[in-house]
């Protein structure tokens, strides 16, 4: 008799502690496995972000170079040193309008050189915004990008 | 006591947190279903050959999304989850009222009667207690009076064989009432449901 109490006592007291629904631990789990897909896809969001970085900067360098050709038709000649801080070449002539001198330094990260060879050629290298601020080359043929 | 001033917003901490991780669960889902539905059409462009124009629009539209989208992402769900555990704390709180009074009655306090705040969720459960509660006290009132008759009427038997001034007429009068008070205590029981 006292055994059957305690039994009935004990499966009482069991279905008090079960909890109905959803589980604190089935949660968590599903959080995890929620967690794990948006880090996978985090990780090629970056990646794109990246790529769309590194394609504006490639966006401005050609705009870039439409505006040296242009400067050529002008002056007969590519500008011999440039200063990227007011876009005006080695005799104050401006190279780029005002608003395409904002652009190029807010799309790239940094300009590091800028040469020419009088009216035949010049070579312009900057750096992109992304994670790895891949180097750029622009010249009146090609873009080259590093890594590409 | 005081009913009208909630003062611990997160007092069933177990259940509270589950209902704020499924909304958390859900909102991630959603936000990044949402993300995915947004942000796909330009990665798509990037990744497949299209012309610089249409690459450099796309990239751009993308740099923007990214630097304007996260805030509010974030903030949403922030927002989310701390409305989530005041909803939750709507029924948490009554949860919280029902089992400590349950715990009582099932002590054998029956004079619990639960209250619960204006703007609470599960009243109707919380009378269905206060209903059973008041039932099970009549039922006892009721046993506890019959107790009290029976008691009485061993006590007075017990007496007239000792006193041995037992007639018929009074013996049947005692048993008279016995089955008088059976009767009652079995009217009691007709209410409830014991079978095993």
């Amino acid at each position: 008799m006292r055994k059957s109490i305690r039994k009935k006592s004990a499966s009482s007291s069991r279905i008090i502690r079960r909890s109905s629904g959803f589980t604190l631990i089935e949660l968590l789990v599903a959080i995890l496995i929620l967690a794990i897909i948006v880090a996978i896809a985090f990780s090629i969001y970056r990646v794109y972000i990246d790529k769309a970085k590194i394609t504006v900067a490639e966006s401005v360098l050609i705009d870039a170079r439409k505006n040296l050709e242009v400067y050529l038709v002008d002056n007969k000649k590519y500008p011999t040193s440039i200063d990227f801080a007011s876009c005006i070449d080695e005799n104050s002539r401006s190279v780029f309008d005002t608003t395409f001198c904002d652009q190029l330094k807010n799309d790239l990260s940094s300009i590091d050189s800028y040469s020419a060879n009088a009216a035949t050629s010049y070579s312009l290298t900057a750096r992109a915004k992304d994670t790895k601020n891949t180097l750029m080359t622009l010249t009146p043929q090609n873009i080259t990008i590093q890594g590409q | 006591m005081n009913f009208t001033k909630r003062k611990n917003y997160f007092i069933e901490k177990r259940f509270q947190t589950k209902y704020l991780l499924l909304t958390m669960l859900l909102l991630l889902s959603y936000s990044f279903i949402f993300i995915v539905i947004i942000f796909a059409p330009y990665m798509l462009t990037l990744y497949f050959d299209y012309p610089l124009a249409e690459k450099t629009e796309a990239a751009k539209a993308l740099l923007l999304l990214n630097a304007s989208i996260w805030p509010w992402i974030g903030g949403s769900i922030l927002i989310f989850g701390a409305i989530s555990i005041f909803i939750s704390h709507k029924v948490a709180g009554p949860i919280y009222r029902l089992k400590k009074s349950l715990i009582k009655i099932t002590e054998g306090d029956l004079n619990v009667v639960i209250k619960l705040r204006k703007w609470d969720d599960l009243k109707d459960l919380a009378e269905h207690i206060n209903l059973l509660t008041g039932e099970l006290k009549t039922f006892l009132i009721t046993l506890k009076n019959d107790y009290a008759l029976l008691s009485e009427y061993i006590m007075d038997l017990e007496h007239a064989i000792e006193a041995k001034i037992i007639t018929e007429a009074s013996g049947r009068d005692l048993i008279r009432k016995v089955q008088e008070s059976k009767r009652n205590i079995e009217n009691a029981l007709k209410k409830f449901n014991i079978e095993q």
